[in-house]
């Protein structure tokens, strides 16, 4: 098949500033979809529904043929975990308290951005871009993300599927449906 | 006549050795608003095995064969496993799998007649389970609805059609060969 010609870097740049402006713009969204995340060995499936507002964000993990369900809220005092049987954890560091209670250390504050198609601010990050100036790659934090496709979701073009490696953890998210605009 | 639908509902389970099927699966949120979608077929053989096949909105199973629970997810490339009973938590496999009879697994109790369906409320005896509680709805053929509350009020509905009992089922259906070049992930995956 015919090759499509190369985008120059400058133009992939300049797209990405404007798709990232964009994206930063978006102060609430709600996606629903499906996770797995492994950490040597221990290794958890659930179905992912996730509320991001302007007070913080709301992870809902149900297992995948119901019941087992946990929910991680995160607002700017730190993490909050509460299971389906009632039980409550709190802590300031968000990863450290997932990789106690999970077995994974879920960098949830970083993958809070990373699954809306940006770097974590205020963190050193190393990006590759795709022809559109969207990010294919993006290693930040120890952790490297790897997006497989995006989506229209109204005005905003968001990731469908990504990947995130750090270490001996991973991470895989695969969206269903995206609602930019609505918290909750 | 009240009563009768747990006694129906445990003969029902006692003599199903097999069950296949098509199933949808609803997860209604703690306000009843719709989050999730999905369907498929379901196959099971008593006791310990049984295969749900999703193909709406994309491709995954989960397959426990007898020993084992894998769970496969093909946009996801990946597979986890994990031994049957420490994942034997959600109810839906234990009641239809048979790995616990109603009566030691729940409490059960009729729960009187709507959709067409009697409906039988079952809360597991050992708290330790991770929902709240399971409604099966009763229909001509047996179990059509099973509705999953878990302990937030988060609702998983399942709702079986064309259902077939006790037919010859292929084994092999219950045996889980990861597809090429997907990443296996579990304790048991050596």
């Amino acid at each position: 098949c015919q090759s499509l010609p190369p985008v120059p870097e400058a133009a992939r740049e300049r797209a990405w500033r404007g798709h990232a402006a964009r994206l930063a713009a978006l102060e609430a969204w709600t996606l629903v979809g499906r996770m797995t995340a492994q950490a040597d060995g221990r290794s958890l499936s659930a179905s992912l529904r996730w509320h991001h507002g302007v007070g913080g964000d709301a992870i809902v993990l149900t297992a995948p043929l119901g019941g087992g369900a946990l929910r991680i809220e995160l607002d700017a005092a730190g993490v909050r975990l509460v299971a389906s049987d009632g039980g409550e954890r709190r802590a300031a560091d968000a990863a450290a308290l997932l990789a106690a209670e999970l077995g994974v250390a879920v960098p949830v504050e970083a993958l809070r951005y990373w699954v809306v198609g940006l770097p974590q601010p205020g963190a050193a990050a190393r990006r590759e871009l795709d022809r559109e100036g969207r990010l294919r790659r993006l290693r930040q934090g120890g952790w490297e993300v790897e997006y497989r496709g995006y989506e229209a979701a109204g005005p905003w073009i968001l990731p469908r599927v990504l990947f995130a490696r750090g270490g001996e953890a991973e991470v895989r998210i695969a969206v269903e449906r995206w609602r930019p605009g609505e918290a909750g | 006549q009240e009563g009768d639908a747990v006694a129906r509902l445990a003969a029902w389970l006692e003599g199903t050795r097999t069950l296949e099927g098509r199933f949808e699966q609803v997860l209604l949120d703690e306000r009843g608003r719709e989050v999730q979608r999905s369907a498929g077929t379901v196959a099971i053989l008593r006791p310990g095995r049984f295969r749900w096949d999703y193909v709406e909105p994309a491709r995954q199973l989960i397959v426990a064969d007898g020993e084992r629970l894998w769970f496969y997810d093909a946009a996801l490339e990946q597979v986890t496993v994990r031994p049957l009973d420490e994942a034997l938590g959600s109810a839906p496999s234990r009641l239809l799998s048979g790995a616990a009879t109603l009566a030691d697994g729940f409490r059960a109790e009729a729960a009187g007649r709507r959709e067409g369906l009697a409906w039988v409320r079952l809360e597991p005896r050992d708290g330790s389970d991770d929902f709240a509680r399971l409604e099966v709805g009763l229909g001509a053929e047996g179990i059509e609805v099973m509705v999953l509350v878990d302990g937030f009020g988060q609702r998983t509905r399942f709702r079986f059609s064309q259902v077939q009992r006790n037919r010859g089922l292929d084994p092999g259906l219950f045996r889980f060969e990861p597809p090429p070049g997907v990443d296996v992930v579990g304790a048991e995956a050596q």
